[in-house]
């Protein structure tokens, strides 16, 4: 049978223009939703909206939407609808079919499909799902046969729907990668020990870590967007705009330290540098400001200072214990051994080296016990008001047994007030100037001992003619366990503890104690002494009317 | 002027083809887009020698699908409304202008071998492009030159000169039409598709696709068509009737966005393209 041709049929050109019309209007509502799927960057809300949408053009009955996973290399399920969760895994679908459709791109009809429940009135159908260059999965879709759902009008809507959500995936995907490496460069920004700030060309701060919030002692991260110069300290914002002007100039600027007050008395020496950052056309987008903390840094130089001075002390400390031992010793020996017992004289000198030299040793232990009471702060002083005349007079005449080489002067006004100081203490102190004076002007010479009146201190200046300090010794000579090295010229032995302690027992005193010195000249410690404060002012003259007396 | 002339000429001619009535009904069912696959399988089912070609082409390598295809509805589920109205329409004209007939002067074999080489190649640079209708837009390729076979066909003796010329000077087919007929084969296409109701488009690209700006609006898919045209008689794949080469329409080459590389690559695959189409020609006897 052959049929009329259907052009002078008006009946179906009327159908086919209000089809037309309805196609138009169709077209047009589908655009606007697929605008919200496009716009929205939630998966799971894509994916419904995809599968409503869907269900609106053609009504299935029940649907699986499948997206490839690069990782597992397949499709997997990612949404359902109208099938129970445990025959999912019914659906057998046969890879040449599908890989034929994704290749067509077209909402194709499928009647090979191995699934439970199957129906004889039911149209399978998959709709793939392409992004820009790749397919994404596909809509496999069961409906009644009975509706008549392929169409012209639907496949070109699923189409249009297909391709706008294929977008809306990959859109979504890259999104998702996006704010998964913003995470994981921040993640390694807050990771960083030093403390980091960008800035962008307006200065306003676009990232800071909490390295960064902490060392600069800032309230609260929440400053990301604020110009840094509202927001920071002003002495920081100076250095900001310094190193800043510098990455400018020159793309990046060297660290430079400088000492920030985070809050009143609390000062952290910061090092700062700074680089431009650089989009991938090399347009410059902002700077990045790096912080760090030389406290630390600082605190650990100290440390291993002190780790060398304490090796360099155990090891002096023992070649000071082990000569006097030895010495002991060897005499000790000889006396058992050698002397004859009737030989008293013999015996008497070598008990007298024995003698000296455990007084050299309990010296030692001394000094040892005084820095550990001062280190672990139990070294107390009892003040009482003592003349300095008679603690240099008991100094002296220590000393004077002990040399011949030098000549002591000592220059004490007989009115100067009287010292409020620990006796004992203050003779220790004298006695171990006294000392160095000696052992460090082994040619002999002058040693003079000068005292007056300064303000409300007594000044006494213990002066040698000796080898003298060096400049660069000086600074340090006070310090624990530091000797100035003389080895190569002369035998002199020490601790390096005596004028430590020296220097703490005049502080405790409220005095102080400094140096002047030049080499092979000889050198001058002058040492500030509080007076007793019952007579201080009945006495509180100063040097010149004393000199005058 | 030129124009009357050829309408004139034209409406002297009472054998003027018309399509089959079958193609014309399909040409008309789906330019209802609420037509469903039943109603135009209903239509296609009237000419049971027409189902059996569609289904041996539908199982052919040029679409590839994995399981057989055994109804008609089948078919228009399987590859689509555009696929079968184009195989419809196709098969229609091909009937009307057999490859083996002509006088000679005119190699009719040549001829479809450009054609189909012209759309496998218009499809090709279509998908390159993004675009999702590629069965449209193989359809514009295989038709676009449909003038010449008007023309061979129904003007046999000017046509005859016009090939004579063409071969004589070695000058280009429609420069020669021109000059002898003052019209040419894309004019008389584009007259054919109209009063056939071809698609728009497709009427769009018969008729300029020697002068794409022409279309104006519509000059993207001339575009396409104008270049695989000029490609394919680059590189020889059959032969419409002349052997020069004409210029590309720099402002359509601009158009599709195109590079030496993209072209380079798209050579290699026509070759294997065209392979699985030269299915249709088979298809066409």
């Amino acid at each position: 049978m052959r049929v009329a041709p259907i052009e002078e049929d008006t009946i179906f050109l009327r159908k086919t223009v209000s089809g037309l019309r309805e196609e138009v209007d169709q077209l047009t509502m589908l655009q606007d939703i697929c605008t919200q799927i496009i716009s929205n960057y939630d998966f799971d809300q894509i994916i419904n909206m995809f599968l409503d949408i869907v269900n609106e053009v053609i009504s299935y009955n029940s649907c699986i939407l499948y997206l490839y996973h690069e990782g597992l290399n397949s499709y997997r399920v990612v949404g359902f609808r109208g099938v129970s969760e445990k025959d999912l895994k019914g659906y057998e679908l046969d890879d040449e079919i599908i890989n034929w459709v994704l290749k067509e791109g077209r909402w194709t009809h499928v009647s090979f499909l191995e699934r439970p429940n199957p129906k004889d009135n039911d149209f399978a159908s998959i709709l793939p799902l392409q992004g820009a260059k790749r397919n994404l999965g596909f809509l496999l879709t069961f409906s009644d046969t009975e509706r008549n759902v392929f169409t012209q009008a639907n496949t070109k809507h699923l189409s249009f729907i297909a391709s706008q959500t294929g977008i809306a995936l990959e859109n979504q995907g890259l999104y998702s990668k996006l704010n998964h490496s913003k995470e994981y460069i921040k993640n390694i920004l807050e990771s960083i020990n030093n403390g980091i700030i960008t800035i962008d060309m307006a200065d306003r701060i676009t990232q800071i870590n909490k390295n960064a919030t902490a060392m600069l002692g800032l309230p609260s991260a929440d400053i990301i967007g604020f110009n840094y110069r509202d927001t920071l300290a002003k002495d920081l914002v100076k250095m900001i705009d310094k190193v800043k002007k510098r990455a400018l100039k020159d793309g990046f600027a060297f660290e430079t330290v400088f000492d920030y007050f985070p809050a009143k008395d609390l000062r952290i020496p910061l090092g700062i540098n700074s680089s431009v950052l650089l989009d991938d056309k090399s347009n410059r987008i902002g700077i990045i400001i790096v912080f760090r903390n030389m406290l630390a840094l600082k605190e650990l130089e100290r440390l291993r200072q002190l780790d060398e001075l304490k090796s360099e002390f155990v090891s002096n400390v023992s070649h000071e214990l082990r000569s006097p031992l030895s010495v002991i010793k060897s005499y000790v020996e000889a006396m058992l051994d050698q002397v004859d017992p009737s030989d008293y004289q013999t015996q008497r000198k070598f008990l007298t080296v024995v003698n000296n030299e455990t007084d050299r040793l309990t010296a030692l232990v001394s000094d040892l016990l005084d820095i550990s009471r001062i280190e672990s702060g139990k070294f107390e002083i009892e003040l009482s008001p003592v003349a300095l005349s008679d603690i240099v007079q008991i100094a002296v005449r220590d000393l004077e047994d002990r040399t011949d080489k030098h000549q002591v002067v000592v220059d004490i006004p007989p009115l100067l007030p009287d010292l409020s100081a620990d006796k004992d203490k203050m003779v220790q102190v004298f006695l171990n100037l006294l000392d160095n004076a000696i052992k460090f002007s082994p040619g002999g010479g002058k040693i003079s001992i000068k005292a007056g009146v300064k303000g409300k201190m007594v000044k006494c200046d213990i002066s040698d003619q000796g080898i003298g300090i060096a400049t660069r010794d000086i600074r340090r000579i006070f310090e624990k366990f530091y000797r100035v090295d003389t080895s190569d010229v002369y035998e002199i032995s020490g601790t390096g503890l005596g004028l430590s302690i020296i220097k703490h027992i005049v502080k405790s005193h409220g005095g102080k104690i400094s140096v002047r010195s030049k080499l092979g000249k000889g050198s001058t410690f002058a040492m500030l002494l509080p007076f007793d404060n019952n007579q201080g002012d009945q006495n509180g003259r100063d040097e010149n009317d004393l000199g005058r007396r | 002027m030129a124009y009357i002339r050829l309408e004139d000429k034209l409406s002297k001619i009472d054998d003027l083809p018309t399509l089959s009535v079958i193609a014309n009904n399909i040409m008309l069912i789906t330019q209802n887009p609420k037509s469903s696959a039943l109603e135009v399988g209903r239509a296609i089912s009237q000419d049971q020698a027409l189902v059996s070609r569609i289904l041996r082409i539908a199982n052919s390598t040029f679409y590839g699908f994995p399981q057989k295809i055994t109804t008609i509805t089948h078919a228009i589920v399987i590859l689509g409304f555009a696929n079968i109205r184009n195989l419809v329409l196709a098969a229609s004209i091909l009937d009307m202008f057999p490859t083996k007939g002509g006088d000679g002067y005119f190699d009719r074999e040549e001829f479809w071998k450009h054609s189909l080489a012209c759309g496998v190649t218009s499809k090709l640079i279509a998908k390159r492009l993004g675009l999702k209708n590629l069965e449209e837009v193989f359809i514009w390729g295989l038709l676009h030159d449909i003038g010449k076979l008007i023309l061979d066909a129904y003007f046999d003796e000017d046509f005859t000169g016009v090939i004579r010329l063409v071969k004589e000077k070695e000058i280009l087919i429609r420069d020669a039409e021109l000059q002898l007929l003052g019209f040419d084969h894309a004019e008389v296409g584009g007259i054919v598709a109209d009063k056939w109701g071809l698609p728009g488009a497709l009427t769009k690209v018969i008729r300029f696709h020697h002068n794409p700006p022409r279309a104006n609006e519509s000059m993207r898919m001339v575009a396409i068509v104008h270049l695989a045209d000029v490609l394919c008689r680059a590189i020889g794949l059959g032969n419409a009737g002349d052997s020069k080469i004409p210029c590309i329409h720099e402002g359509s080459w601009k158009l599709l966005n195109l590079n030496k590389q993209i072209v380079k690559r798209l050579f290699s695959e026509i070759e294997r393209e065209i392979m699985n189409a030269k299915a249709l020609l088979v298809f066409a006897n």
